[in-house]
């Protein structure tokens, strides 16, 4: 017993930190493992760069920066939400970037005016509904699903998850706070049942008939019809002849206090790239931030739609507001 | 009536025990201290809005869990330890199998069958006159049972173990004085067996207290999950840490009452229980109801779970989307076993001072180290990584003072780190199995020991270990499967390239791919299985 | 001062737990091969006392020396390991992971293997358990591990042993075999020993001398004969053996007048004439006589084999005993005829 136990202690000595050598980018992510490994491992076989990363939730990387400051072996941080991006930049953890090849590939309204952070794939948030129950002409925009004819027939996830706090800050954003409470308000009184933890459980309910229509991330619609092609549900793009389809970002900044700025803003310029754009929106069929770059095929089929041209960083300025506006009228 | 002293040698242990439970406060310090920058506009609009409901969820969780649970284990532990029916022999140990279940595996798996647009739901649809039925699973009662069902074990075990070694005798007594079996149950065992089935349940309530895993899958909103929210949409750490704090006051409420409950446990010695007592024998439709109930338990609690798991591993598989987890499950072992080997050290060590040192204070202080499991995973992790970094910073400007060398990071980001915060976090389950056995061994074999001549440490080493060894082996495999089945600390705090089946879990299921995540839950499970399996061995023997 | 010949020295040694005084200023000495034996009620102080030496438990002042070197004071603390102390415990304490002949080994330390089983298996011998040496613990009788204990702690050749209660979990009849086993075991190799009892007949049949503790003071220090005879005090006399105490007239150096008529003997105190005192009557010293004019009622008796110790009323309403022979079996009620028989008056004052 005492000998494993020093042999124990021995193993934890010898797994002590390694620390990050040049020619190596640390990337703090919040996309998950499977949808960026890929692109890493092109980067690495490209460049000969190695990419050392770790995954977690936004928020707890994003306080992981803060609290290392300047100790911090992150040099990129790659956050799902234009929301997380902005509070990155607010806490000071990311520094501006100013790059041509950046500026040009990611249009203005997705990335931050002073270049902390680049948009690197668009997720259009939008309705989907059962084909066997209701006709796409009695859709129109997000803000009729507030009205009384959908009663008992809608179906959302939950307001926790950070997609929704963008849509509601979006709309308060356009609309102003009252008229967003009045939206959103109705939204829960035509609840079907209670909201769902995620945009897929959304989606199978509406597809047994639960409920008409709910609002989800495209490719959480792309994953599910690929695996279960025969689903009554088809996409729905509201708001064309207004503001258009509620659009978030994935996206990514050079960390303030990285050692190895220099092949951050590469891997940064390489991730917005035409060879990389392709690859990162497509393996989780989104689409591609950089606008020469044609969307996967199993997404340009839902059609041309008009996304809306708010600038994604007023998302991170309103999200607390529009927590609280979700409290207020008792979304959960 | 004799106090047990050996002052002069007592100083090196009473320091162990102060070292120990200083650790554990620091990150409760930490969280306390948030209320430095009171977030009055967050609980302003906390407490006009959704707190009540949040904490009228939360004890309903709790309580709901604690009945449940209470219910289905002492039942189960009463019928495996003491009585004779059929299939016995196979309950007693299967009936532990869930524990190997993490809560939130349980929770999607059940989620996937249950919900509307699951197997049961959609063959109820097919049945003529029953098209349009729809019922709802989402609710209380099914979320305390999803929890309840991969918790019950540790009540199970404790109050099987307490009836097979104490109840059995006094069932014996109490039916020669005319009482029947089942008023004997109610009026003799259960009341002996208490302390047991209470730590048991100490247990099962910390760990519903910290879930999170399993009630967002359901989208029950309770303390944990407006933690979650506070920073992670309100980006504030300091609200997060305030209303972690509730979790922390409520913890010690447990505590307390458990300290009630233990003051009055008396230990059984084992080695003058030598005598076969015998079973109370359950015969025809009693025998078959008591074996169709612990059927019931197994197959919602565990076989149907592990089924759809390998169902959805199949589906994964045949569709290509199967991924290479050796590293994952490498590290995942790696990981719980060095942290179970902490966890045990550490507990010898806290069980041993407390056995050397029985003041008051030396039992507050190690009543306090074992707060960390009632804390969320995540709280904790911040809790800690804030000392640690600052540590790591203090170092780094003595030394740039000093001899103008920069050290950089030191601890932060090393397994070190991890291993302090699953030690935190799981010194409890450890501590309990530990110091259990330590206080089976007599006093006096130390006192006979010291007179031959041998010194503390020997002591320990020659007495100690080897009358322990149970106790240890135990706490080793509590602590493994629990480390294991560990998400959020993992999470946060684990060094680059350390990712477990446990993260691989929360990626594949925080993008709503549950049937992918059947592939690392599967040899969660798999892996998870193997020492429980070692452990209700043990504990037959 | 130092007495060289005194093995074990105690002296005016006060303990207290928190505010409870459990020892009160104990003295007395152990020489080289003595066994002594502290007697008293549970409860006393007797087992404090014995821990204290073993080096359990720190004291308030006094000192303790063991072969003149001093082990325990108010500001000294020399830990057990160190004592060279050997120890019996009352629940024998063995150590139930290891074989009898690993338990004798136990506190054998630096001496290489073959002197260590040369050792172990000598202890064997002397315990009578060389048959049982690799047997554990659990697989033994009482009486057994009794001796695997003693055998245990004789084992490293303690300057001084010291027995808790080590007959008190053993039944009546191995008792007495093993309390003359144990002092032979003690005497063959000239260990010093101290044992604590309540049971005075272990006492009697163990120690050279017998301290008799009430309340955490030492009452009477002597051999078994004193002590059971020539009592110093009340209490020593009714604790040990049976025997009542009623109340007598000193008449003249030698006779003391009683409810028992006047005795005559040799008083156990100085007194002079006319002074009333406490007469201790052993039962024994009262004789059964059918032709004796004192007569006494019987009014409580229990049978005790070869004799029946009677339960008697005086006629001056006393309480006495009397040990008579079985053949005599008297009614409850009956008046019999006692005759008084006593050589020492041990008497105390009022």
């Amino acid at each position: 017993m005492f000998k494993k136990i020093l042999s124990a202690a021995l193993l934890i000595a010898l797994t002590a930190p390694v620390y990050a050598v040049d020619k190596e980018v640390v990337v703090y992510s919040a996309r998950k493992e499977h949808l960026i490994k890929p692109l890493f491992d092109l980067y690495t076989k490209n460049t000969g760069v190695k990419i050392k990363y770790t995954t977690g939730k936004a928020g707890a990387l994003l306080e992981r920066l803060k609290a290392e400051g300047k100790n911090t072996q992150a040099d990129l941080l790659i956050t799902v939400d234009a929301g997380n991006l902005w509070h990155a930049e607010q806490a000071g953890v990311l520094q501006p970037v100013s790059s041509v090849s950046l500026n040009t590939a990611i249009p203005a309204n997705l990335r931050d005016p002073n270049g902390n952070w680049f948009g690197l794939s668009v997720r259009a948030r939008t309705i989907v509904y059962n084909t066997n129950k209701i006709k796409p002409e009695q859709l129109s925009t997000y803000e009729d699903l507030a009205s009384d004819k959908w009663k008992g027939k809608l179906v959302l996830r939950t307001s926790k998850k950070v997609y929704n706090q963008s849509l509601v800050a979006s709309i308060i954003s356009e609309q102003g706070h009252k008229q967003a409470k009045k939206l959103i308000s109705g939204w829960v009184n035509n609840l079907a049942v209670a909201p769902f933890s995620n945009d897929t459980k959304a989606l199978e309910a509406v597809a047994a008939g639960i409920g008409d229509a709910t609002i989800v991330n495209t490719y959480y619609f792309g994953r599910l019809q690929k695996k279960k092609p025969n689903l009554p549900l088809a996409i729905y793009w509201p708001n064309q002849e207004t503001d258009g389809v509620h659009m978030n970002i994935s996206g990514a900044g050079v960390t303030k206090f990285s050692d190895n700025k220099k092949e951050a803003v590469k891997l940064l310029e390489w991730l917005a790239s035409e060879e990389a754009q392709t690859q990162f929106a497509a393996l989780n069929l989104e689409f591609p931030a950089n606008p020469k770059v044609p969307a996967d095929p199993a997404v340009t089929k839902w059609g041309n739609y008009i996304g809306s041209k708010i600038n994604v960083s007023v998302y991170g300025k309103l999200q607390a507001d529009a927590i609280k506006l979700m409290d207020e009228v008792g979304y959960k | 009536m004799l106090t047990r002293k050996y002052n002069k040698s007592k100083g090196p242990w009473r320091l162990i025990t102060w070292t120990f439970s200083f650790l554990v406060i620091i990150p409760v310090i930490t969280i306390f201290s948030s209320f430095l920058y009171p977030e009055k506009e967050i609980w302003q609009h906390l407490v006009a809005t959704v707190l009540s409901e949040l904490v009228i969820n939360t004890v309903l969780l709790v309580g709901g869990v604690a009945c449940f649970t209470l219910l289905i284990g002492v039942t189960l532990g009463w019928f495996t330890g003491v009585c004779d029916f059929y299939g016995k022999r196979f309950f007693s140990w299967a009936l532990a199998l869930p524990m190997a279940l993490p809560a939130y595996v349980m929770a999607f798996i059940f989620l996937g069958v249950m919900d509307f647009s699951g197997p049961v739901q959609g063959f109820i649809k097919t049945i003529p006159g029953f098209e349009s039925t729809v019922f709802e699973v989402r609710s209380t009662p099914f979320v305390i049972i999803v929890i309840g069902l991969t918790l019950y074990p540790y009540v199970y075990l404790l109050s099987r173990a307490s009836f097979m070694n104490q109840g059995r005798g006094v069932i014996e007594a109490a039916r020669t004085l005319g009482i029947s079996p089942i008023k004997a149950f109610f009026k003799v065992a259960l009341p002996i067996s208490r302390p047991w089935i209470i730590t048991g349940l100490m247990l099962v309530l910390m760990e519903t207290l910290a879930d999170f895993g399993a009630v967002s899958v359901f989208n029950y909103d309770t303390l944990t999950t407006a933690i979650y929210k506070s920073w992670f949409g309100f980006f504030s750490l300091d609200a997060a840490a305030q209303l972690s704090s509730f979790l922390v006051f409520f913890a010690f409420a447990f505590l307390f009452i458990d300290a009630i409950y233990k003051s009055r446990m008396r230990y059984y010695d084992s080695s003058k229980g030598g005598k076969v007592k015998t079973n109370i024998k359950l015969t025809g439709w009693k025998s078959f109801a008591v074996f169709s109930f612990c059927t019931v338990i197994l197959l919602i609690a565990f076989v149907i779970p592990v089924s759809q798991l390998i169902l959805w591993n199949i589906e994964v598989i045949t569709d290509g989307e199967g991924v290479e987890l050796f590293d994952h499950i490498s590290k995942t072992l790696l990981l719980g076993g060095m942290a179970a080997v902490v966890i045990c050290l550490v507990s010898i060590l806290l069980a041993y001072a407390q056995r050397i040192d029985g003041s008051k204070v030396t039992k507050i202080l190690t009543k306090i180290s074992t707060i960390g499991y009632a804390l969320p995973g995540t709280v904790l992790a911040i809790g800690i990584a804030i000392p640690v970094i600052w540590f790591d910073k203090l170092i780094q400007e003595i030394s740039l003072q000093l001899f103008a060398i920069n050290t950089g990071p030191i601890i932060q980001g090393s397994i070190a780190v991890m291993l302090i915060a699953y030690l935190i976090r799981f010194l409890a389950v450890g501590f309990g199995a530990v110091n259990s056995a330590m206080q089976n061994i007599k006093p006096s074999l130390d006192d006979a020991a010291s007179t031959l001549g041998k010194t503390r440490i020997q002591i320990l080493y020659k007495i100690h270990f080897p009358l322990l060894q149970k106790g240890i082996l135990t706490a080793l495999i509590l602590a493994l499967v629990d480390v294991m089945k560990e998400m959020p600390i993992t999470l946060m705090i684990r060094p680059f390239g350390w990712d477990t089946l446990a993260v691989k879990i929360f990626e594949l299921t925080s993008e709503g791919e549950w049937v992918r995540a059947a592939q690392p839950a599967f040899y969660l499970v798999l892996v998870g299985i193997i020492p429980v399996l070692i452990l209700i061995k043990k504990m037959e023997k | 001062m130092q007495n060289r010949s005194s093995l074990l020295k105690v002296s005016n040694v006060y303990k207290s737990y928190a505010q409870t005084k459990v020892v009160k200023g104990a003295s007395f000495e152990l020489k080289k091969g003595e066994i002594g034996c502290l007697l008293g009620p549970s409860g006393c102080g007797k087992t404090t006392l014995l821990r204290l030496i073993a080096g359990f438990e720190e004291i308030n002042s006094g000192e303790v020396t063991i072969n003149n070197d001093l082990v325990l004071s108010q500001n000294t603390f020399v830990p057990p390991e160190k004592r060279k102390v050997g120890m019996v415990f009352q629940d024998y304490a063995l150590f139930p992971h290891m074989t009898v002949a690993e338990n004798i080994a136990f506190g054998l330390n630096n001496n290489k293997k073959g002197q260590k089983t040369i050792r172990v298996n000598h202890l064997l011998k002397l315990v009578g358990l060389t048959q049982s040496a690799k047997a554990y613990p659990h697989e033994l009788s009482g009486g057994q591990q009794q001796r695997v204990a003693l055998a245990r702690a004789l084992a490293p050749k303690p300057e001084l042993l010291l027995l808790d209660e080590p007959f008190s979990n053993l039944d009546v009849s191995l008792r007495e075999r093993l309390t003359i086993e144990v002092r032979d075991i003690l005497k063959e190799s000239n260990t010093t020993a101290l044992m604590v009892t309540h049971n005075q007949f272990e006492a009697f049949s163990v120690a050279d001398c017998i301290g008799v503790i009430f309340d955490g003071i030492i009452r009477q220090w002597d051999d078994a004969y004193k002590i059971y005879h020539q009592p110093e005090t009340l209490d020593v006399a009714t604790f040990v053996g049976d025997g009542s105490i009623i109340k007598g007239t000193v008449l003249a150096e030698n006779t003391v007048s009683c409810g028992l008529g006047k005795l005559t003997g040799d008083l156990s105190l100085p007194c002079s004439h006319g002074c009333d005192v406490n007469l201790l009557v052993r039962p024994e010293d009262v004789l059964h006589d059918d032709n004796s004019a004192l007569k006494a009622r019987v009014i409580h008796k229990s049978f005790r084999g070869p004799n029946i110790l009677y339960k008697l009323e005086l006629p001056s309403n006393e309480i006495c005993h009397a040990l008579v022979s079985s053949h005599h079996n008297h009614q409850l009620g009956e008046e019999i005829g006692i005759k008084p028989e006593v050589d020492d008056l041990i008497i105390f004052p009022v």
